[in-house]
C-alpha cells in the first residue's frame, strides 16, 4: 500500500507526515503524533472518548479516514489551555468533580468546548445535546453538565 | 487486519467521474467515511482504490431551484439540521436527520452515505420517501433521475453502477399547509441505531387532510410508501378513529412486506402505537 502525504495544522501547529492511506485520524495522533491524550475507547463510533475538534466541529477520530485532515486544523485535548494553565472547562470538571476514571474526560471537554465556542451560555438541554455522543460509566453525568453548566455562566470556570 | 486500498481524492465532478469509469468494480467511494470507517477496521473492505469525494465543493450545497429543494449528497446531517432551507421547506428531513447517531456522527455523516449504504434502519430515507425524493446518478456518459424508492433493492442494495455517483438529491419545497411528524425509536436516544422510524406528511385543506404520506424505516426489506394506510386518511377529517384505523393498517402491512417473524408479536402493537403518536402530532390532535 503506498503511503500518502497530509499536512494539517494540529493544535496550532503546521504538520506534515506521510502515512498509509487507511488509517483513521485517532491512529494518526496517537501513534504517529504521540498525542495520546485521545483516548481510544470502542474504536466503532459509539462511545466519545475519541473526540477531537476538526475545523471547529466534535469529530469522533476513530471514524475519520487520515487522509481527510489534509488541509484541515485538529485541535485535541493537548491543544487547550496553555502550559500550566487550564482551560475554563477544565477546571470547571475539576472543581465540579466531572473527573472520575478519567477515560472520557478528553472527550467530553472537546465536546463540551466546541458548544461553549458556539453558545457561550448554553441551556442544561443543549448541554445534554451537546454530550450525548459521549459515554461515560462513573459519573452519572450530572457533575459533568454542572461544570459545563458553570465555565458557560462565570466564563471561568469557578463552583 | 485492516483493509489495503490506493486512495484518490478527485477535486472536481470530472475527475472523479473519470476514475469511476477507469476503475469500475475496483473502487470504493467514501465521503463522511462514519459507516466505512467500521468496514475498513474490520477489514471488510475489498476495494483497491479509495475515492474520496469530499474535496468536490459542487457536491457540497443545499439549493433551491424554483420550487425544488436541491441537496449534494456530501451535506452533513448536521448541516441539514441546521438548514433554514430545510426547516422551511422540508422540515421532515431536518428532524430525521437530527436523529442521526450523535453530534460528532452528524458533523462528519452525510445523506448521500445514508442513501448509498442503503442501511433499513436509515434516519434520512423514510423522510425522503414522503419527500418524493428523487435521485440524480451521474457517470461519465450521461445522468439518470429517478424516485428514491426506485432505488434500493434489498438491505444494503441498491441499483447503482460501479461507474455511477450520487450526485444530487431533489424533492419539491413545502408550503406551509403541509404539516410532518417524525418518530425514532431506539433503544437510547443518542447512538443508537433505529428499531423504526416513522415520517408523515399531510396536506391539509381547512380541516380536511388533502394528501397524506406514511413511510416507516427499519421494518420494511426496501424503503416504501404505506399506501392502504394512506388512503383511509385521504380526504378525512382527522379523527381519533381514523388515526386508530390508520394506524392498525399500516401494522398490517408491515408484516405483509415483511412477514410473520419471531418479532412480530411486539412489532405490530409498536408499529402500530408509533404510527398513531406520528399522525396525531402531524395532524396535532389528541396528544
Amino acid at each position: 500500500m503506498k503511503n500518502i502525504k497530509i499536512s494539517f495544522v494540529i493544535n496550532g501547529k503546521k504538520e506534515e507526515r506521510e502515512i498509509p492511506p487507511n488509517i483513521s485520524l485517532l491512529k494518526l495522533l496517537r501513534d504517529h503524533l504521540g498525542l495520546t491524550g485521545t483516548k481510544n475507547g470502542c474504536e466503532a463510533g459509539e462511545c466519545g472518548a475519541c473526540t477531537v475538534l476538526l475545523d471547529g466541529r466534535p469529530v469522533y477520530a476513530c471514524l475519520v479516514l487520515a487522509p481527510k485532515v489534509d488541509g484541515k486544523e485538529i485541535i485535541t485535548i493537548e491543544g487547550i489551555g496553555e502550559e500550566g494553565k487550564l482551560h475554563a472547562v477544565q477546571k470547571a470538571f475539576l472543581a465540579h468533580g466531572a473527573v472520575q476514571c478519567g477515560f472520557c474526560t478528553p472527550g467530553m471537554i472537546l465536546a463540551a468546548k466546541a458548544l461553549l465556542d458556539e453558545r457561550p451560555n448554553p441551556s442544561r438541554k443543549e448541554i445534554e445535546d451537546a454530550i450525548s455522543g459521549n459515554l461515560c460509566r462513573c459519573t452519572g453525568y450530572l457533575q459533568i453538565v454542572k461544570a459545563i453548566e458553570a465555565s458557560g455562566k462565570g466564563g471561568k470556570g469557578e463552583v | 487486519m485492516r483493509s489495503e486500498f490506493a486512495y484518490a481524492s478527485p477535486s472536481s465532478l470530472g475527475e472523479a467521474l473519470e476514475i469511476l469509469k477507469d476503475f469500475g468494480e475496483r473502487t470504493c467511494v467514501i465521503a463522511g467515511g462514519t459507516d466505512l470507517m467500521i468496514a475498513i477496521r474490520e477489514g471488510e473492505l475489498r476495494a483497491e482504490l479509495l475515492v474520496d469525494i469530499s474535496r468536490i465543493p459542487e457536491l457540497r450545497l443545499i439549493r433551491e431551484e424554483g420550487n425544488q429543494i436541491c441537496i449534494g449528497p456530501l451535506v452533513t446531517h448536521g448541516e441539514l439540521a441546521s438548514s433554514g432551507l430545510i426547516k422551511k421547506g422540508a422540515s421532515v428531513l431536518g428532524r430525521a436527520a437530527n436523529s442521526v447517531g450523535s453530534p460528532q456522527i452528524r458533523n462528519m455523516g452525510t445523506i448521500g452515505g445514508n442513501i448509498i449504504n442503503a442501511s433499513p434502519a436509515a434516519d434520512t430515507i423514510p423522510a425522503l420517501v414522503v419527500l418524493e425524493a428523487q435521485v440524480t446518478l451521474k457517470k461519465r456518459e450521461g445522468e439518470r433521475s429517478l424516485p428514491i424508492t426506485d432505488f434500493y433493492l434489498g438491505p444494503y442494495k441498491t441499483i447503482i453502477g460501479a461507474q455511477e455517483l450520487l450526485t444530487k438529491i431533489t424533492f419539491a419545497k413545502l408550503d406551509d399547509t403541509w404539516k410532518s411528524s417524525f418518530i425514532k425509536l431506539a433503544r437510547r436516544k443518542a447512538l443508537a441505531i433505529s428499531r423504526i422510524n416513522i415520517a408523515v406528511l399531510a396536506k391539509m385543506d381547512e380541516m380536511r387532510a388533502k394528501e397524506v404520506r406514511v413511510s416507516i424505516g427499519s421494518s420494511t426489506p426496501t424503503p416504501c410508501r404505506m399506501e392502504k394506510a394512506e388512503a383511509v386518511l385521504r380526504g378525512a377529517v382527522p379523527s381519533a378513529a381514523v388515526i386508530e384505523e390508520a394506524s392498525r393498517i399500516v401494522a398490517e402491512e408491515m408484516v405483509a412486506r415483511s412477514g410473520v417473524r419471531p418479532s412480530t408479536e411486539y412489532k405490530r402493537p409498536a408499529v402500530q402505537g408509533l404510527v398513531k403518536k406520528a399522525l396525531q402530532e402531524a395532524f396535532n390532535i389528541g396528544l
